[in-house]
């Protein structure tokens, strides 16, 4: 197997354990508080004091988180190649 | 010529320590968002929410790179009694002249000496000498000519060097934080260990190592071929 397939094959690991974690408590939200959540100014709107609030938070940071780690883990590799790249050009 | 100090990590191997990392990075994205929801009371604006997903990303991005350089390189892992060999409180000046620095003796002070552990075949457990006059900065002076090897404000007789290695710095609880970030060059001078030169770029470390490397000598004895080959494994 090949670099390239090997970064892809990672990449999806990473999706498919991503989703896994992070979108379980939207899931969660779903079925049991009965709610979706868009964004932070929706959370505001819930009851102080009541669990659908924090939950929202929870459910938003995560929808977040998933993109975030998502993007930063392939622009991490990216970065990693081109720098190996450069380094074996550079060493002949 | 390719990357040849970079070893071969199996798909299983890459596989595990990707998950392993994936929680560390989601813990800290994690906690670094709600400490922006904290400080903002829970209504960040467009732009504070736009400025912590470029910050996130970008530390995830760097962290995956680091962590993928770390796992492709091939090092010894030191590791120093007291954390780091930066973080050590008290630093004694050697006065003790027993090994002979030679050309080194008028920059005696330029050597901190610290006890210390090193993890790794070939280096002894003992006193690890750190050569006080490059402190961590990117910059410094190397002068190479046939029997002295000068670094920053040290001077060596070359045929005096026998070993040259690669390590890793592993760092105590106050720098956890960047923990298995520093790495270091080790040169054996005069039968003792001596701290070169520490930095948190790998390549420039493998090209200083590489410069003493072919300066030094041919191996004088059996003990020192060992090492020697060890280096050649790593490097060449």
């Amino acid at each position: 197997m090949g670099d390239l397939w090997r970064s892809v094959y990672l990449s999806v690991q990473d999706a498919i354990a991503l989703s896994i974690l992070l979108e379980l408590p939207s899931l969660i939200g779903r079925v049991i508080l009965g709610k979706r959540f868009s964004g932070f100014d929706v959370c505001l709107y819930e009851n102080k004091f009541g669990v659908s609030r924090y939950a929202c938070f929870v459910i938003i940071v995560s929808d977040f988180c998933l993109w975030v780690i998502l993007a930063g883990r392939i622009t991490g590799r990216f970065w990693e190649d081109l720098r190996e790249l450069k380094m074996d050009r550079k060493n002949g | 010529m390719a990357n040849n100090h970079l070893k071969t990590v199996s798909l299983y191997e890459d596989a595990k320590a990707a998950s392993c990392s994936l929680i560390h990075q989601l813990a800290f994205v994690f906690v670094g968002f709600f400490v922006m929801l904290l400080v903002t009371g829970g209504t960040p604006s467009a732009l504070e929410i736009a400025i912590s997903f470029c910050f996130c990303t970008a530390f995830v991005a760097w962290n995956e790179q680091r962590r993928i350089m770390e796992l492709r390189t091939d090092f010894t892992v030191v590791e120093s009694l007291n954390a780091s060999v930066e973080s050590m409180n008290e630093y004694t000046i050697m006065v003790d002249s027993q090994y002979n620095y030679m050309a080194a003796s008028d920059q005696i002070s330029d050597f901190i000496i610290q006890k210390g552990v090193f993890i790794g075949a070939g280096v002894n457990k003992g006193n690890i000498y750190v050569n006080k006059s490059q402190r961590n900065s990117n910059d410094f002076l190397i002068n190479i000519n046939s029997s002295i090897f000068q670094f920053e404000k040290s001077a060596y007789r070359i045929h005096k060097i026998d070993a040259v290695k690669v390590v890793k710095v592993q760092i105590g609880f106050p720098l956890l934080l960047w923990r298995s970030r520093l790495y270091a060059i080790l040169i054996r001078f005069c039968g003792e260990y001596i701290v070169l030169y520490k930095s948190r770029d790998i390549g420039k470390i493998m090209e200083v190592a590489h410069e003493i490397h072919k300066a030094m000598p041919t191996a004088k004895s059996q003990t020192y071929n060992i090492i020697f080959s060890e280096y050649e494994n790593k490097v060449n």
